[in-house]
């Protein structure tokens, strides 16, 4: 017990040994039922000298927070507002017990048709999310969904951007998705959807169970099969249907990420979406070059050398911008062909 | 410090989704997350991204957070979370340094229970990469990726044999770099060492 005490100071304070290293790592691997661990590390947590912190700007850190925080607020507040109304009222009317009550009832109705929730998920941070009914998925970088408080009557939700639905069965009450040109109705199955409003396509692909898709006025396009993928090009207005192997579209929940014969434009703004960092390539012909790739969990910097020794590219990094705030611009990547070496992919 | 009634009635009114309360405890409570935080992943930048992590977090099960029980306490609990996930991320990722340094470094018990781990290993990060280009690639897809000499060569478009010659120069420079006598300043004081064995 008091050497778990003297070792976890000494890593602290960053004076120990390889030793101790380890046994710090063992400890953390143990998890939430390592009591011993954690008892005394709260003990810690409790002394911790906030004296003095440089490295750490708390009003930049808290304008982050809001900035975070700042959409799910507003999202949030007329369900409340309209609680609050509903419990003046009550107030107010008692003498009036039945208007009161016929008031209570119907603006209780309306509340809870007008609630609506929002989930949103910034660039490099995937979330799983639960929906009224029960419905579970994931949310991928970037995107946004949208769905009423009330689930009762129908179960519709909204979404642009990516997310992975796995959906209760309700024989009574259809699943519906909408996306920017596309609705998909369910009534207990999972999918992935892919409606980013910067890619030329959008996908949908059937994991379990039947699907089916419906045009921007309601016309149905096609009943999907598991393994089956319907893919929208927004430019031409056309779609396709193919067989696909449906684990490699969903492999973002788990943080691989897989990339098969795409253009390499596409590829770049899948990066940029994962890892929260602005990337441009010069050369048009790049554009429209094709690549295979897996990655997992690897960091920005191994991605790039590794894009950058399987194919014809090299990329730059760009100088950080200040803003007057104190805050810095993203991470800014630039693509270019590697004319040197591009006889050898030929 | 705020009061205790004082800090039940900030989380009260943070319940009720009031952004000044939630201000309030960030101030409070945002830089112990900090230092906390940075003792265990030894990154401002990391540090910075808990404090955010869990004040997001806070915010949006604010409506669930039961206003009897210790906030503080609460607040050890989720901040715990997110540095653990992050701990065991970044050893994962540093792996291959420790197992560099086990090839490099002749830990003998009494070395091992002297010598100061945290700068050795900011020591043999620096002396990784300011090896020669080649060697740097070939020891990071080695050790770090995890890769097969055969694939190292075709990735890089080098002999198998090329590969284990940079292979073999960058571990010999490094075993150099790091032997006893250019180490010996990273040794700990016997006092330390008397406060241990105790």
């Amino acid at each position: 017990m008091d050497d778990l005490k003297k070792t976890i100071q000494n890593f602290f304070k960053n004076r120990y040994t390889r030793h101790e290293y380890f046994s710090v790592c063992r400890e953390f691997e143990e998890g939430i039922e390592n009591k011993p661990f954690l008892d005394e590390l709260e003990k810690q947590w409790n002394e911790v000298d906030t004296g003095s912190t440089p490295g750490f700007d708390l009003k930049s850190s808290w304008n982050k927070i809001v900035g975070q925080i700042g959409t799910s607020t507003a999202s949030k507040n007329p369900v409340r507002v309209l609680s609050l109304i509903q419990k003046i009222a009550a107030i107010l009317f008692l003498p009036l017990l039945v208007t009161s009550l016929l008031f209570y009832f119907s603006s209780n109705n309306r509340a809870e048709t007008e609630g609506w929730a929002e989930i949103k998920c910034p660039a490099g941070v995937r979330t799983e999310f639960q929906l009224p009914d029960g419905s579970t998925g994931f949310l991928n970088s970037k995107s946004e969904l949208k769905y009423p408080v009330d689930f009762k009557k129908s179960r519709d939700v909204y979404l642009t951007g990516e997310a992975f639905f796995n959906v209760v069965k309700n024989k009574k009450s259809r699943f519906r998705v909408t996306t920017p040109k596309l609705k998909v109705e369910v009534l207990g199955t999972s999918f992935n959807i892919m409606a980013y409003e910067d890619q030329p396509d959008e996908e949908i692909t059937l994991k379990t169970g039947s699907l089916k898709v419906l045009g921007e006025k309601n016309e149905q396009l096609s009943v999907l099969a598991p393994d089956q993928q319907f893919v929208l090009n927004k430019k031409q207005n056309q779609f396709t249907e193919r067989e696909v192997n449906t684990l490699n579209y969903i492999s973002w929940i788990s943080g691989k990420l897989i990339i098969q014969d795409e253009r390499f434009e596409d590829v770049v703004k899948k990066l940029s979406r994962w890892y929260n960092v602005d990337m441009e390539i010069e050369d048009q012909k790049l554009k429209d070059f094709r690549y295979y790739a897996t990655f997992e969990n690897e960091p920005l910097d191994q991605v790039l050398r590794l894009i950058s020794i399987t194919a014809p590219i090299q990329y730059q990094e760009k100088a950080r911008v200040r803003h007057a705030n104190g805050s810095f611009s993203k991470r800014k990547i630039q693509f270019k062909i590697n004319e040197s070496r591009i006889k050898d992919f030929n | 410090m705020i009061e205790p009634k004082k800090e039940k009635i900030l989380i009260i009114n943070l319940k009720e989704g009031h952004k000044e309360a939630f201000q309030n405890l960030f101030e409070e409570y945002g830089k112990r997350i900090f230092v906390f935080a940075r003792g265990y992943l030894k990154s401002s930048e990391e540090a910075e991204e808990v404090v955010q992590e869990v004040f997001i977090k806070i915010w949006n099960i604010r409506s669930s957070i039961n206003t009897e029980l210790s906030f503080k306490s609460f607040l050890f609990k989720i901040t715990y979370n997110y540095i653990r996930e992050l701990f065991l991320k970044k050893s994962r990722e540093n792996s291959y340094k420790h197992e560099i340094l086990s090839l490099t470094v002749d830990f003998d018990n009494r070395t091992e229970e002297r010598i100061d781990y945290h700068s050795l290993l900011e020591r043999v990060e620096k002396l990784i990469d300011e090896l020669p280009p080649r060697q740097k690639e070939v020891i990071i897809l080695k050790k770090k990726q995890g890769l097969p000499v055969k694939e190292i060569a075709t990735l890089l478009d080098i002999s198998p044999r090329t590969v284990e010659k940079h292979l073999s120069e960058a571990l010999k420079y490094l075993k150099r770099e790091l032997s006893e006598e250019h180490i010996a300043g990273l040794l700990f004081f016997s006092l330390f060492l008397n406060q241990k064995n105790k």
